[in-house]
């Protein structure tokens, strides 16, 4: 996968959900580009800003969407990275 | 100061650096790895290591941040980077889960730590708190 084909996908995903994608193109495109350079090292697009151990059944829950990342939405406003943002912001 | 006095200085500073881990202060963050991170916690009495990664944008807010502390508290905080894309053994140890971490040392043990790109005025307080 390339990374604009990434970024539709991305836009797809937040069309149906309640937070966005961040307006800052940078974060956007700096995070697409860590999910990418993951997949290409451990086949799977991981969180850049969660640590891969190896450990793939621990791993699992950090392929982005990750399983957190609502959670943070409503806490803080933005998923860890950045990536998706409230609504309002 | 003679020339005896100034051997004198540089042999002190030699036994201090081989015998108590005193060090010239350093204004920067150095680089640390799975090879030197024990060395690094254990030869610094103050150590703060920034966990990072390449495509964390968090990450890249925090850096400058640091970079700025390791200028002013240079001689009292070393600060150390580790990139938990190259380094998994430590990251894995310190159950890192989210970067960046800061992880901050005492004598070589961990007295604390701090999750997310906080504000310099929060890792400041810390900081503090240990020296």
């Amino acid at each position: 996968m390339d990374i604009e084909e990434l970024l539709k996908k991305m836009k797809k995903y937040v069309e149906s959900q309640w937070f966005k994608l961040n307006p800052d193109a940078d974060v956007v495109i700096l995070t697409a580009k860590g999910m990418l350079e993951n997949e290409k090292k451990y086949g799977y697009r991981y969180c850049p800003c969660r640590p891969v151990t190896g450990d793939k059944e621990k791993d699992a829950p950090k392929i982005c969407p990750c399983k957190q990342h609502k959670d943070e939405i409503k806490r803080m406003g933005h998923c860890l990275c950045g990536l998706f943002v409230s609504a309002e912001k | 100061m003679g020339e005896l006095g100034e051997i004198r200085k540089r042999k002190l500073k030699e036994l201090e650096r081989k015998y108590f881990g005193k060090n010239e202060a350093i204004d920067h963050p150095i680089q640390v790895t799975d090879k030197t991170f024990d060395q690094v916690i254990k030869t610094h009495s103050v150590v703060v290591v920034d966990f990072w990664g390449q495509w964390c944008p968090p990450c890249h807010i925090i850096a400058p941040i640091i970079e700025a502390l390791a200028k002013d508290y240079a001689g009292k905080v070393v600060f150390g980077k580790l990139n938990t894309d190259e380094n998994q053994a430590t990251a894995v140890k310190y159950g890192i889960t989210a970067i960046p971490t800061l992880l901050f040392f005492k004598n070589g043990k961990l007295v604390d730590q701090v999750i997310g790109a906080v504000p310099r005025q929060h890792l400041e307080e810390k900081i503090k708190k240990i020296i």
